[in-house]
């Protein structure tokens, strides 16, 4: 159905910007944001 | 441009946080009567078939429904249409297309074949809401407790639609195959698992079912379209309609994974120009008062996927260049250049192996609950790695996609067996 059904990690982690601090602080961002979400989901059923 | 990467790999990591999150609750279990009176009937439709046709058909025949099977020959010139022949026209209704109408698409196809099964219904007066129409593959083969699921899950008589997951067969020549078959048998199950919480499952070419009732009041009697995601079309149609698509998992159809790399990305270009073609419905999408918030975020992150994997795979393809030719001309005044630069690729290649590892490991349970074989352990070892960078190959099939969609070449041959 889509072009990769894969968890798109390579992605991801390839590049350079992981070995930077601001890697660590999107994954805190994006765990905050992806729990938000799924609060949000869990609520609106 | 590294503002932009940052906010692409932002969004995949709360694509795939999310996933994992929803996937922690396992579903309602909801005890209803099963309704053992649905009638199905299976859509076959077939180019050139001649070496799994038989098999297909047979195994369908097997379950001994009530219902039958609609084999199509859109067009073969091989023994496909001979073979069709062997079985009780009773029991399976072959539907003969010839060029130059035949081979228009997949989606044509699967309309003309549908018009079949509808006179076929009207003429056994059965109960349009009992009727539930199926596509396989021609190569597709149903797990043994897939019409018990079936059975489970439009027993629910809000559910319109129901996706079957998709296993590859245990033939696993090379890594190719095992990581076709742990992206659809566990990373896709997670996010179609997801999905059902989000009312946003997705139907693929393969193993997907809908009551005929519905469709047929809702969507019209050529539910699929013309685009190279037919399927993902109709996933489009049913959302707006408003029409409840189930996800099964603990039945599945087993199809076969490619072992060619040529052929794989091929395939994966064909499915991504499908996804720019999708495009065409954001014009409903967006003023669309009947989709849910989730509904339209899954659909803008799908429909987004050709854009966001191209940015990232040129960002990190210019990126290593730089680093390379960067580390290379320093290598002369630092020696010590190339502990750090043996240093990074250690950190990312561990890294790799952390998340890949994990994922594989998922697999690796999955396999084992279902009592399905499992790769040789030489391949399972080297999934993490190969799994996390199939994307190098699959950015020739973006790119290649994005050429015939620019130069609007819409042509496309169907993915050859191996």
């Amino acid at each position: 159905m889509s072009s990769s059904k894969l968890p798109q990690t390579g992605i991801v982690i390839s590049s350079p910007f992981i070995l930077s601090g601001q890697f660590i602080g999107v994954i805190a961002l994006a765990a905050v944001s992806a729990l938000l979400i799924y609060k949000l989901i869990e609520k609106s059923k | 441009m590294r503002f932009i990467y940052v906010g692409i790999v932002y969004l995949f990591l709360v694509y795939i946080m999310l996933i994992l999150l929803l996937n922690l609750k396992p579903p309602k279990k909801e005890e209803r009567p099963i309704n053992k009176n649905l009638v199905y009937y299976f859509i076959v439709p077939c180019v050139n078939e001649e070496l799994v046709i038989r098999q297909t058909i047979q195994a369908l025949l097997d379950f001994n429904c009530q219902g039958k099977v609609i084999a199509v020959d859109d067009g073969s010139y091989d023994r496909t249409y001979e073979i069709m022949q062997e079985f009780d026209p009773e029991k399976c209704l072959i539907l003969k297309r010839v060029l130059p109408n035949a081979q228009k698409g997949k989606g044509l196809a699967l309309n003309a074949a549908l018009k079949l099964c509808i006179e076929d219904v009207n003429s056994r007066h059965i109960d349009k809401e009992l009727v539930v129409v199926g596509v396989l593959d021609a190569d597709g083969k149903l797990s043994v407790n897939s019409i018990d699921e079936l059975n489970r899950s439009f027993s629910n008589k809000q559910v319109s639609a129901a996706q079957l997951r998709v296993k590859m067969y245990p033939v696993f020549k090379n890594t190719l195959q095992v990581v076709q078959d742990f992206e659809f048998f566990t990373v896709n199950n997670l996010a179609q698992s997801a999905r059902t919480k989000t009312n946003s499952v997705g139907l693929s070419g393969n193993g997907q079912f809908f009551r005929l009732k519905p469709i047929l009041e809702e969507i019209g009697e050529d539910p699929w379209g013309d685009s190279l995601l037919d399927d993902y079309e109709l996933t489009l149609k049913l959302m707006m309609a408003n029409l409840k698509i189930d996800y099964i998992s603990k039945a599945y159809v087993y199809q076969e994974a490619l072992s060619s790399i040529k052929k794989f990305i091929k395939q994966r270009s064909r499915w991504v120009q499908g996804n720019i073609d999708c495009l065409k419905y954001l014009k409903k999408i967006l003023p669309s008062q009947t989709l849910l918030w989730t509904q339209k975020m899954s659909i803008y992150y799908f429909l987004s996927q050709p854009f966001l994997n191209l940015f990232a795979d040129i960002y990190i393809f210019v990126c290593a260049i730089k680093l390379l030719s960067h580390f290379i001309d320093s290598l002369n005044i630092v020696e010590n250049n190339l502990i750090t630069f043996a240093l990074s690729f250690l950190f990312v290649l561990s890294l790799s192996i952390l998340i890949g590892g994990f994922f594989s490991f998922i697999y690796y349970i999955n396999l084992s609950k279902h009592n399905e074989s499992l790769p040789p352990w030489s391949k399972l070892l080297i999934l993490p790695i190969a799994a996390s960078y199939t994307y190098i190959i699959l950015f020739f099939s973006i790119v290649i996609a994005f050429w015939r969609q620019i130069t609007n070449q819409r042509a496309w041959i169907k993915t050859e067996r191996n």
